[in-house]
């Protein structure tokens, strides 16, 4: 099958953005190698063990989108700022509004400058088979430059797939650099709207000079025959935040793995997300925080709820290098099974070369409380609705703490309704 | 109101109720007083309907209706109320949700409109100042950090709102200090009323007296084995079980 996804980049590569430019033509080039030579990951790669993404294998996700010219009104959040939409793939100007100077589609940014976001491709080149195949074929791209102490407000962005050609595949590469002191609110969705199957290959390269400070809410929210792999790499220097919150609710598949590296001190690094699954779903989420330097903290909470014959998973891996004392890192995965046949797997892991450091991990697997659900119903509460409010109430933490309202509304409510599919 | 006739309870297969008959008529207040282990918060959960409670003979009827064929959402819609021994903590549940869904759930059950948002507040307010609770400590969650007598105290404001007309107290007095137990007996004594009626479920004669029962009964390996009046709740402080139930 990989011959395929090869046939496939050799034949989208000369239309892709910014190929005339030889020193991306070659990053894109020394991917596909890559890629050439290890193939798609199996069970036993440990990043890859809960993942399902035997369907990419099966039949290669490698044709071409064809839009359609209409796709209906899109989901925004009504909040203020730029709204850039992406349709398979490719970045649409007509859907999109109140561009800002600073977050434009990586076609527009590629022709504008195209050395200023150099370094960050070139650099990409770690990263599993999917991350090679996104970047040797990736065709726009959300690029957000913040220079020094600028604000750019909030920046929304819809990675929509049209679902109109069975087994097409979007390939999004985005790129994000805030300078020393700079801030930045970036919400993200992606979904799809078509009954095809599809794949969205999303991988962001994230840097956060000293003091920089980033807000990335994300909502997986694609169509539920669709296969959804991202990776995020964000590397965080001193005094810099990273506050990551997402929510994962879709497709059929969906694979989400966060990289940071904590590159200075009193750096934050927050990452939170929900994932719920139901049907035959299987949502995996993989975190990696690397502490190079000391004195900062990290914090990550994520909560699962599980129904039917859906499998969720988290793995989470704090390493803390021998010199980063005085870290503070804390780990709580939380699961919830609504039936006997859904699996919810969490893996902590904790690698750790410091000897004066604050690390701890949590996690648990259970069921919703039985006294509880009796205590709701002797008061007159239904059992469906009895069981919305205690999942409800399980996931709320979590999301109660993004502290931008219409977002917060707008998970809550996305929240909701899987809640009220259920019934 | 409520009408049991030879009530005959399983939990585990283990026969704890063994043939219990009670009539308690609209504006009565009836006690339920017994020793450890005699099955009387057996009998507030196969009221209710709570799983695990197996009914292998007999009837319970809310005037006429037959509770069994209910699942215990629409007993509770029906207009039963089980206040519990140990009420149950539910973290990240305000009170204030708490009590709307299920007020609107009752609501919906009798084809009836979800009340206003403002007139909810204005009712749970006022019924939490009647009981002397906090309004604060309605945004909390359900029963989360609340003290023995707090959570005693909630059961009654949950009742006042949701205004039942049979209402079943498990023990509702347990745990409680003289001026918490003065609270609780008001709020039941505040629900009494010509086309309502209350069952008291207690180990102990004291909350007697500030809640006077019509008719007192007293549970003994299964069954009513004595029924009298207040007088009767008195002897059984001086003499205790044994010498009633023999």
């Amino acid at each position: 099958m990989t011959q395929a996804y090869l046939d496939s980049i050799k034949a989208v590569q000369p239309s892709l953005p910014g190929n005339q430019f030889p020193w991306l033509a070659n990053v894109r080039q020394a991917a596909a190698a890559r890629f050439a030579a290890t193939g798609f990951p199996g069970r036993k790669d440990e990043a890859f063990k809960y993942a399902d993404l035997k369907a990419l294998e099966k039949t290669p996700f490698v044709a071409k989108p064809v839009a359609p010219a209409s796709v209906g009104d899109l989901p925004w959040i009504d909040i203020p700022g730029a709204r850039l939409a992406f349709v398979d793939g490719q970045f649409r100007a007509d859907l999109s509004s109140d561009l800002s100077d600073y977050a434009k589609p990586l076609s527009a940014a590629l022709a504008d400058d195209e050395q200023a976001i150099k370094a960050q491709l070139d650099a990409s080149s770690d990263g599993s088979a999917l991350a090679q195949l996104n970047l040797a074929m990736a065709s726009d791209g959300l690029v957000l430059r913040v220079p020094e102490n600028a604000d750019a407000g909030t920046i929304q962005v819809l990675f929509l797939s049209s679902g109109a050609t069975a087994k097409a595949a979007a390939h999004i590469s985005s790129v994000i650099h805030l300078e020393s002191g700079a801030k930045a609110t970036l919400i993200e969705r992606s979904l799809g709207v078509g009954s095809e199957d599809y794949w969205a290959n999303a991988v962001s390269t994230i840097r956060l000079e000293r003091g920089a400070a980033l807000t990335h809410n994300c909502w997986q929210s694609d169509s539920n025959v669709a296969m959804a792999t991202g990776l995020t790499r964000v590397s965080v220097d001193g005094e810099a935040q990273y506050n990551r919150f997402t929510l994962s609710t879709g497709a059929a598949s969906a694979r989400s793995e966060i990289r940071v590296h904590v590159e200075g001190s009193d750096a934050d690094v927050q990452l939170s997300g929900v994932q719920l699954g139901r049907a035959r779903q299987v949502l995996d989420t993989v975190t990696y925080l690397r502490h190079d330097i000391g004195h900062s903290t990290s914090n990550q909470t994520y909560r699962s709820v599980v129904d039917d014959n859906a499998r969720t998973a988290f793995s989470g891996k704090v390493y803390v290098e021998r010199d980063a004392q005085k870290t503070d890192a804390q780990q709580s995965s939380r699961n919830l099974l609504l039936a006997r046949t859904a699996e919810a797997d969490t893996k902590p892991e904790l690698e750790i070369y410091a000897d004066d450091v604050q690390c701890a991990h949590g996690a648990t697997v259970g069921e919703l409380d039985k006294k509880a659900l009796f205590y709701l119903a002797s008061r007159g509460v239904s059992p469906e609705e009895a069981r919305a409010i205690l999942v409800q109430a399980f996931v709320a933490d979590v999301i109660e703490g993004i502290d931008i309202e219409p977002v917060r509304d707008a998970y809550l409510k996305a929240t909701q309704n899987w809640l009220m599919a259920q019934l | 109101m409520l009408k049991i006739t030879d009530l005959h309870v399983s939990v585990e297969d283990k026969e704890i109720l063994k043939g219990l008959s009670l009539d308690i008529p609209a504006g009565q207040v009836h006690a339920i007083m017994g020793p450890n282990g005699a099955g009387k918060s057996t009998l507030g959960y196969a009221l209710s309907g709570r799983d695990g409670y197996e009914i292998t003979a007999g009837s319970i009827e809310l005037d006429g209706q037959d509770l069994l064929e209910l699942e215990p959402h629409e007993r509770a819609a029906e207009g039963l109320f089980l206040g519990l021994q140990y009420p149950v903590e539910i973290p990240g549940v305000s009170n204030m949700n708490f009590l709307r869904t299920a007020m609107n759930s009752i609501r919906k059950y009798k084809g009836e409109e979800d009340i206003s948002a403002g007139d909810f507040l204005k009712l749970i307010r006022a019924k939490a100042k009647d009981l002397g609770m906090d309004a604060e400590m309605l945004k909390r969650s359900v029963n989360v950090g609340f003290s023995g007598g707090e959570k005693k105290r909630n059961e009654m404001v949950q009742m006042a709102v949701l205004d039942p007309r049979m209402m079943v107290l498990d023990e509702t007095d347990s745990g409680l200090d003289i001026d918490a137990l003065k609270v609780v007996s008001d709020g039941i004594n505040a629900m009494r009323g010509a086309d309502k009626a209350t069952l008291l479920i207690t180990h102990y004669q004291r909350l007697l007296d500030y809640v006077k029962p019509d008719v007192v009964h007293v549970l003994a390996g299964g069954t009513i084995v004595k029924s009298g009046g207040p007088e009767l709740a008195l002897a059984l402080e001086k003499d205790g079980y044994a010498a009633i139930a023999a």
